[in-house]
């Protein structure tokens, strides 16, 4: 990580991919107090994540001199991974910020079909992006190793057999952290 | 892991099971039983390691108020890649007297007997099972402390000594800074309750990892400004401080400067800091730890870095960890998945229930906040 950020805001669904993200950045050199994760406390995790998404941005747009970054997950679930983005900005046009630049320190991840997609990949599995993977759950953790092989892959190992989002998500953290 | 708990007749808790897992977050209104559920824990645990008699840890007011019955039962359910243990303490109280007895106590593993005492014609016979679990001979044990404690290594016990090693690794504290001193005269292996024998219990840590300072600094340094290394210098006849080194950078008005500060005159907030972050690192595998309200001494920046580390170490590590917090980032990160609400349905005995999630579109903690939480 060429620049160091102060905080790197985390905005996700829920604990498994809070796990996964806040692994992938202790990986990746970021500090463990300069993560500020949080996951949705509530039912409509997705609308949760879209509002906070508005919130953090403008945050960021105001505080210039800061060096905060922000991460944003949802999973693509049956959407792609371009409509969940488009999402996005329009819950930010519609609060008349504008749409995020890729110049921008905001990297919004969406696994497709879900971050178990993800997991089950960097395991070792050939996986399609329409089939659900096993959960978790109660052992989100356990996703660990697959965290470190992310870390280790990307950006300069990634393959063609990872699944698109993947190596979407890969590229969008790869220009947060080499900012 | 400790995979289950149950207790009757021990303060508001009746007839209570309580299912844990590999982290736990119980939250519930004020007198609702959290605590009661944490010293019913320590009081088994410090009772199988032999350092206490019943009648120092299930005296007679421990006994639920409204209950007439003078019978306690204790019991947990641990699970080990070695197998399942089960262990069932029954006290036998007598309210006159204000005196309490062991009247049965039972060890299994695997649904086999390890271990086995029952109150019979006014003595308590015991018979010890050896680990093919054949009988061996019957004996007559002190009924105001464990058997299982009493019982001394052997090759043919092993599977009772690791149940009573891993029991060992439980460590239950509701942490008070104001009473952790900074001098120990000895070395402790159990942290208190107020976790006061702080200083003694980490010589104890530190002499079993002589890496342990160096492991710790790297996290202390984030968290206590200007903390440069901790220290246990001797003070003669075996007594030993806990210093913390301190270094001032030099900065425009500022002098650069070094000086130490023994840990009680550290603020509370960073003797929490020091105690959560030794628990973290020192406490290893196969351990529970379960702390009562840990983040009530920190700095709102603090709650968050040790949270991200225990979630990761309570479920990649075979560290298990149950909390109790009535703090909205804790609330909100692990009621749904790991919480379990405990109330006292019309003032009466202890129930716990799992959290659900709620479509209401209100955070856990708010709805926590406002009392609408199974509403």
């Amino acid at each position: 990580m060429s620049r160091r950020y102060t905080t790197v805001i985390v905005r996700c669904e829920d604990l498994q991919q809070r796990v996964f993200l806040y692994r992938y950045l202790i990986e990746k050199g970021v500090g463990r107090r300069e993560v500020q994760v949080q996951h949705s406390p509530k039912g409509d995790a997705k609308h949760w994540v879209r509002q906070q998404h508005v919130i953090e941005v403008r945050a960021l747009r105001k505080k210039p001199h800061l060096s905060i970054a922000l991460v944003t997950m949802l999973d693509a679930d049956n959407r792609t991974v371009a409509e969940r983005k488009e999402e996005l900005d329009a819950a930010l046009a519609a609060s008349g910020q504008e749409r995020r630049q890729l110049s921008e320190r905001i990297a919004v991840l969406v696994p497709r079909r879900n971050i178990e997609t993800w997991i089950h990949r960097l395991r070792g599995n050939t996986v399609n992006e329409s089939d659900s993977y096993p959960r978790l759950r109660g052992k989100e953790s356990r996703c660990c190793e697959a965290v470190r092989e992310f870390a280790w892959r990307c950006p300069t190992r990634m393959v063609a057999d990872d699944p698109p989002s993947l190596r979407d998500g890969c590229e969008e953290l790869t220009r947060l952290l080499s900012r | 892991m400790l995979r289950k708990t149950y207790v009757d007749n021990f303060r508001t808790l009746v007839n209570f099971d309580l299912p844990l897992g590999e982290l736990t977050l119980l939250l519930g209104p004020n007198g609702s039983g959290k605590t009661s559920v944490f010293e019913a824990v320590h009081a088994v645990r410090d009772f199988l390691c032999g350092e206490k008699t019943a009648n120092e840890l299930f005296h007679t007011g421990t006994l639920t108020r409204w209950e007439t019955r003078d019978t306690q039962v204790f019991e947990l359910v641990l699970a080990e890649p070695i197998g399942e243990f089960i262990y069932h303490l029954e006290i036998q109280h007598d309210r006159t007297r204000q005196r309490c007895r062991v009247r049965s106590e039972r060890l299994t593993h695997g649904g086999h007997n390890l271990f086995e005492s029952r109150l019979d014609d006014e003595q308590l016979r015991a018979r010890l099972y050896r680990d093919n679990y054949t009988a061996g001979p019957e004996l007559l044990v002190d009924w105001s402390r464990s058997g299982v404690a009493w019982v001394q290594p052997r090759p043919e016990n092993t599977l009772l000594t690791s149940f009573k090693r891993r029991m060992e690794r439980v460590i239950v504290a509701r942490l008070n800074p104001a009473a952790m001193g900074a001098v120990a005269d000895k070395e402790s292996p159990t942290l208190a309750w107020d976790a006061s024998n702080f200083v003694a219990w980490f010589r104890h840590v530190a002499a079993l990892d002589l890496d342990l300072m160096t492991k710790l600094r790297p996290a202390l340094k984030e968290v206590v400004l200007g903390l440069d290394t901790l220290s246990l210098p001797s003070l003669g006849d075996n007594t030993k401080a806990l210093v913390a080194k301190f270094g001032l950078e030099e900065a425009p008005g500022v002098r650069g400067a070094t000086y130490s500060c023994r840990f009680d005159e550290l603020s509370d907030g960073e003797r929490v800091l020091l105690l959560l972050y030794t628990l973290l690192e020192c406490a290893g595998s196969e351990c529970t730890l379960c702390l009562d309200e840990p983040e009530n001494f920190l700095a709102l920046r603090e709650i968050q870095p040790w949270l991200n580390m225990v979630i990761e170490k309570a479920q990649s590590q075979a560290f298990q960890t149950v909390l109790i917090s009535h703090h909205p980032e804790l609330i909100n990160a692990l009621a749904v998945g790991t919480g379990r609400w405990l109330e006292r349905p019309s003032g009466g005995p202890t129930r716990s229930r799992e959290i659900t999630e709620d479509d209401s579109g209100l955070a856990i903690a708010d709805l926590v906040a406002r009392g609408w939480l199974h509403e």
